[in-house]
């Protein structure tokens, strides 16, 4: 098929190689700056990957010792109480019918099982709290709904709520109550908002045009037949 | 070039669902071949079983005098969805059929023969798409890239172009400027073609011979002349109907023009 190329096909080649040749030239370049204010940013923030390189056996003797083998003797008061160690605590946890997994929800002292308890509410009353603002801001947010560039009101507002991660919100929340379950519920529940919202946003974005169409304000006011 | 030879070919779905039904046929070399037939008579499976992506359940199909295994490079294929890569140019895109000859790895690195992209570049030329080889997939219309999945398909210098419904998303201008140059291609480049198609005009101001299929079955079996209106009633109804209906998937302007005006 190639065995004398056309001269239009041989130009092209030509044309095509020349732009291959100058999108690899700017790619280099671009890497090169990359790469550049990567080393300038190490030596401005004071990194010294030969230092963090040197503290790397610390990091792995204090995850090593600190976390294996599992230890679950603060898994319940009872397993506490007891001395029961190892992973033979937890089905130790739950003998008695569930009695002692109760009696640690109850007890005021700190066990894993109560901790675990605590983290799954602080989630699920984040996200409860959360919905009905992600969802009125979200569905402000899409152009679905709000003429652009109105919706970018919102939509602002969503990717503000996220850019700010939820540990900051948490020290944000501070005047609000000291740093504990209430002020981690609010920063839960403002991060969902966020992400949550864009999920809404995206959602109704995705709607194919033609879908959306007949419940549209053009449609309601059409006469009809 | 091989000629093409169904052989007894059964193909169940499940245990009771009949895709081809006992069909026997012979495609010479060069001709442009156009199977026409309703939605689920059998079409699809029937290009499927001639590129390896299924096996007959029953008979055997034989390119020249091989019989048909499993995926083979020689066969291309030409999709109605052109499967291309959106964010790589139509020169890319063609390249890509180099893939069976090259291996993923140096594929995707880019690393090319210069024969081959010459090739790619040649393909192009002949789907009409040269000027427009730089330009990436994602700004081209639906006839182009529909063309660039014809020049992707002669890139991998086969024996045997299948086509499944090429022009069934675009509109009749861009649909017949496909067809022209996957003619023009096969002409060229003396290849075996086949294609399934539902615009019966289109069918017919191309093919040179054409397959009508209903039930998995060949029920015809003949040129251009032949495919009168009685023969169209046949392959889409099963049999003659009343001058007012519509063959299956074609719209009333089609099928106007396919019997000359007496159902515009």
């Amino acid at each position: 098929m190639s065995s004398s190329p056309d001269p239009a096909v041989a130009d092209q080649l030509r044309s095509l190689k020349r732009l291959r040749r100058l999108k690899y030239l700017l790619w280099s370049v671009l890497l090169a700056a990359v790469l550049g204010v990567t080393y300038w940013g190490l030596g401005f923030i004071g990194f010294q990957p030969n230092v963090v390189a040197g503290r790397l056996p610390a990091m792995y003797e204090f995850i090593s010792t600190g976390f294996f083998p599992p230890d679950f003797q603060n898994f319940t008061i009872y397993t506490k109480d007891e001395g029961i160690t190892g992973l033979q605590a937890i089905p130790a946890s739950f003998g008695d019918g569930g009695a002692r997994i109760v009696e640690s929800f109850q007890s005021p002292r700190q066990t894993l099982v109560k901790a675990s308890l605590v983290t799954l509410l602080l989630g699920f009353m984040g996200t409860v709290f959360a919905f009905p603002f992600a969802l009125i801001l979200g569905v402000l947010g899409s152009e679905r709904v709000t003429p652009f560039p109105f919706n970018f009101i919102f939509r602002g507002t969503l990717s503000g709520i996220r850019a700010i991660p939820a540990i900051v919100w948490i020290f944000l929340y501070i005047p609000v109550g000291p740093p504990g379950q209430v002020t981690a519920v609010l920063a839960i529940a403002t991060d969902s908002i966020g992400n949550l919202g864009r999920l809404f946003t995206d959602d109704l974005e995705e709607i194919e045009e033609g879908r959306s169409r007949p419940f549209g304000r053009r449609a309601r006011r059409a006469p009809k037949r | 070039m091989p000629t093409i030879e169904f052989e007894n070919v059964t193909k169940l779905y499940g245990e009771d669902t009949v895709a081809l039904d006992d069909v026997s046929f012979t495609i010479s070399e060069g001709e442009f071949v156009i199977l026409l037939g309703p939605s689920g008579a059998g079409k699809s499976t029937m290009l499927r079983v001639l590129n390896g992506l299924t096996q007959p359940t029953e008979g055997s199909v034989r390119i020249g005098d091989r019989e048909i295994q499993g995926n083979r490079s020689e066969v291309g294929m030409v999709f109605q969805e052109h499967y291309l890569i959106e964010s790589k140019t139509a020169f890319g895109n063609a390249l890509s059929g180099a893939l069976s000859r090259n291996g993923l790895v140096q594929s995707a690195l880019g690393m090319h023969a210069e024969s081959d992209k010459l090739t790619a570049l040649e393909a192009l030329q002949t789907v009409g798409l040269l000027e427009e080889a730089g330009q990436r997939a994602e700004s081209m219309s639906g006839g182009q890239k529909q063309r660039v999945g014809i020049a992707r398909a002669l890139v991998q210098e086969p024996e045997i172009v299948l086509a499944d419904e090429p022009v069934a998303s675009l509109d009749p201008k861009a649909a017949r400027d496909v067809m022209r140059y996957l003619k023009k291609a096969a002409t060229e480049q003396d290849l075996t073609t086949i294609t399934s198609l539902h615009q019966v005009n289109i069918a017919r101001e191309f093919g040179d011979r054409f397959l009508g299929i209903r039930d998995g079955e060949v029920i015809f079996d003949g040129d251009a002349d032949d495919l009168t209106m009685d023969e169209m009633d046949r392959i889409y109804y099963g049999s003659t109907q009343d001058d007012t209906t519509i063959p299956t998937g074609t719209t009333t302007k089609e099928a106007g023009e396919a019997d000359g005006g007496r159902r515009a």
